[in-house]
């Protein structure tokens, strides 16, 4: 009864959602509309429960002075702030003289960008080591990253233009590249995870995929 | 033999994309670029007068799919050039999106109709706009008595209810598509020209009466002169609609009708009362026929080979390196004592993707119960970090292990997506986790992720249908479960030939779907692109 229960709801809302989508019927639209209405307010609920879990797990090792303790002590204390600031403006979040938005401004949106900004040299790190001519397939993806970076750069543009005089345009060149094969090997990918999103879709509803099921 | 012929297989199917890649896309009268001759003649050439035009059928194409599209008709100066107002609902029933358009028609003597839509508006509604007027004029729709028909089938889950009519009077003056609603409050017409019904001259309203449209004629000019509803209705504009009681049928219609050109404002056609009129809703989207066809040959090709695995447990399925790899790591990580790394991704449980991820995840934390290893499950998603928690807790009891169960290995860390990468490169640094798993949805934080945890010198396994992202886990990573290896993997680790036997399906339906490219493509390049045609994809809702 403990995953019997689960499983006939599982199978009534896939059955519904993937309904929905082929009929306008008010029998099968206000079903779905409250479906999708239950969901957000469960996925708001458990905005509570993260809240929780937060203090439930990092407290005690603070509490305790685990390894790493203060780490998690700014992090609840971050929280705590934010929140009661929160609580204590009510909410005018939107006031650009609130300490909340002060917050966002000057505190989260910067610490937001400097993480993206890892990404420049992480992304260098991993082109240098997957450029690396060891195999065919590695000099391909190699040659490929040359003539897409050269492209995009007006330097390339003009070299090509200089050296092939005229007969060759890189720009065009990186074009079809990103066009052709690049569109094709995306669409590829794309077709074959929509298959397996069915298929997966089709064993979580019929019940085969049991896994995500506790009791 | 069978890896040549899966060499064969994926050789073709990405030339099959190249095939698709490759088709140019399709002209479009009018849609880019400079307007086409009759399009520039229509769009410089004014409405002056409210003169008799004759009615397209567009009636009858209106709502056979749920969605539906209303046209007002006028006729310009030139006969052989009418422009109309469009204005089309999407999706069955989520309200009439006013995307009006104005659009040159051609009739050949033959009566049939062919329009293109002036550039500006033409991009929305294109699909729709080339449905209708293609349409044959019926010959007995023209010049009947005033009356409206080709009611829509559709009653809009917000309580709208579509009544989309065809008004025809006497000359052919006008067509019309009303919307009415329940409970008053439809929006086909900006509110700013909403009347209450109850100041409708002539008979009482039903409740249901029309909210939607002018009852005050110096209204409608003021809106006209405002251009608030310029392209809306040509030159014809709506000015009263009242329902009055209609026998054993919800209502009759009546309608008043305004020439919107400056120089004939005066001139008003009010019409006589329909014939009854009920909103009956659809139970099919007809534009939605080829996912539908799609979709029925995809699940009967599944449950064929469900059938077939029932019958006969002998499956082959190919090697899956990246998923064979998630054991092999999970050893790794136990014989070095240091936990596992599980991270499901940044979407929410209603993403395909962190499905899967989870079914892997019970798969995942059943080996590392089974052998005594650990495992931190981060998340940033309340909701994931629920299910994932009973998910590991249920695959501790399945391992015989419930007491090995830590609910904190399961944490909560922060919904802010960068905030969740810092979070989880921080326990990549100072846990050491030896075999970093990612499955799942991923942006932005893949390479960062991916990027310690190579430089923290964990095995890692990475596996998303995130197409931008899977390049930075092919360069980072041991091993990329590419697209649909992520969504097979949960049936691949099971090793039930039932489970396995969806993963035949999806290939065969590959198979399906090269063909029908490669026969798209060809009927394309001979000039017959209704077959493509029939596999465009309508607006989304």
């Amino acid at each position: 009864m403990k995953k019997t229960i689960p499983l006939i709801v599982t199978f009534i809302t896939g059955v519904i959602m993937t309904v929905e989508y082929f009929s306008p019927h008010p029998l099968v639209q206000h079903p779905k509309a409250a479906i999708e209405k239950w969901g957000i307010s469960v996925m708001s609920a458990m905005i509570v429960l993260g809240t929780l879990n937060i203090l439930i797990v990092n407290l005690p090792r603070i509490v305790r002075k685990e390894r790493d303790w203060m780490y998690k002590a700014i992090m609840v204390a971050a929280m705590i702030a934010t929140a009661g600031l929160g609580f204590y403006e009510q909410g005018k979040f939107d006031d650009k003289g609130s300490f909340s938005n002060w917050m966002f401004t000057h505190l989260l949106v910067p610490l937001q960008s400097t993480m993206f900004a890892l990404l420049a040299f992480y992304i260098t790190s991993a082109a240098f080591r997957a450029f690396r001519a060891r195999s065919v397939e590695a000099t391909l993806l190699l040659a490929a990253a040359i003539i897409v970076m050269l492209g995009r750069v007006p330097i390339g543009e003009l070299l090509s233009a200089k050296l092939t005089g005229g007969a060759l345009n890189l720009p065009d060149l990186v074009s079809w590249i990103n066009d052709v094969p690049n569109l094709a090997g995306k669409r590829a990918i794309m077709v074959g995870a929509a298959l397996g999103a069915i298929s997966t879709g089709i064993r979580v509803i019929l019940g085969m995929e049991r896994s995500y099921l506790a009791g | 033999m069978k890896k040549q012929l899966e060499t064969a297989g994926v050789l073709l199917f990405l030339a099959a994309g190249v095939i698709l890649s490759a088709k140019p896309g399709k002209p479009v009268g009018g849609e880019t670029g400079q307007a086409e001759g009759p399009a520039r003649a229509a769009a410089e050439a004014r409405p002056v007068s409210m003169r008799p035009a004759e009615v397209l059928g567009a009636a009858d194409r209106w709502n056979d799919s749920g969605d539906a599209l209303r046209l007002f008709v006028r006729q310009s100066g030139d006969p052989e050039k009418q422009a109309l107002g469009v204005l089309v609902s999407e999706g069955g029933g989520s309200g009439w999106k006013p995307a009006a358009a104005q659009v040159v028609v051609h009739r050949d003597p033959s009566g049939k109709s062919t329009g293109s839509l002036l550039p500006e508006t033409a991009g929305e509604i294109k699909d729709q706009i080339t449905h209708t007027l293609t349409a044959q004029i019926p010959p007995d729709k023209r010049g009947v008595s005033m009356r409206l028909r080709a009611v829509t089938r559709n009653i809009a889950s917000n309580g709208l209810m579509n009544i989309a009519a065809l008004a025809l009077t006497p000359d052919g003056r006008v067509a019309v598509g009303i919307e009415l609603s329940r409970d008053g409050k439809a929006g086909l017409i900006p509110d700013a020209f909403r009347l209450d019904a109850s100041t409708a001259d002539g008979p009482t309203p039903l409740p249901i009466a029309a909210h939607l449209v002018f009852q005050d004629k110096d209204k409608a000019v003021k809106a006209l002169e405002e251009e608030k509803i310029s392209g809306l209705a040509g030159d014809v504009v709506l000015v009263s609609l009242q329902a009055v009681p209609g026998g054993d049928k919800p209502f009759m219609l009546r309608a008043g009708f305004l020439a919107a050109s400056a120089q004939a404002r005066d001139e008003i056609a009010v019409s006589g009362p329909s014939l009854p009129v009920a909103a009956e809703a659809a139970w099919f989207n007809g534009l939605r026929l080829n996912v539908a066809l799609l979709l029925a040959a995809v699940a009967g090709l599944i449950f064929w080979f469900m059938w077939q695995a029932k019958r006969s447990a002998n499956l082959y399925v190919r090697r899956i390196p990246g998923i064979d790899a998630i054991e092999e790591a999970i050893g790794r990580a136990t014989e070095m004592g240091r936990p596992v790394l599980y991270v499901p991704g940044i979407l929410d449980m209603t993403n395909i993707q962190t499905i899967s991820s989870m079914l892997i995840l019970g798969k995942v934390a059943e080996m590392v119960a089974e052998y005594d290893s650990d495992i931190v499950a981060p998340n940033m998603i309340p909701f994931v970090r629920e299910v994932a928690a009973d998910v590991v807790k249920q695959a501790y009891y399945n391992a015989g292990r419930p007491d090995a169960f830590k609910p904190e290995s399961v944490p909560y860390l922060s919904q802010e997506q960068f905030a969740f990468t810092a979070g989880v490169n921080g326990i990549m640094l100072r846990d050491k986790p030896a075999a970093n798993i990612y499955l799942g949805g991923f942006y932005a934080e893949s390479l960062i992720l991916s990027e310690t945890g190579f430089q923290a010198k964990a095995i890692q396994v990475a596996g998303t249908a995130e197409v931008t992202q899977l390049p930075f886990f092919i360069a980072a990573c041991d091993y990329t479960l590419i697209g649909e290896e992520l969504f097979a993997a949960s049936a691949y680790m099971s090793k039930d030939p039932r489970m396995l036997s969806t993963l035949k399906a999806a290939d065969w339906a590959k198979m399906l779907f090269i063909g029908l490219i490669v026969i798209g493509s060809v009927s394309l390049s001979l000039g017959m692109p209704q077959f493509s045609q029939f596999f465009e994809i309508a607006a989304m809702k």
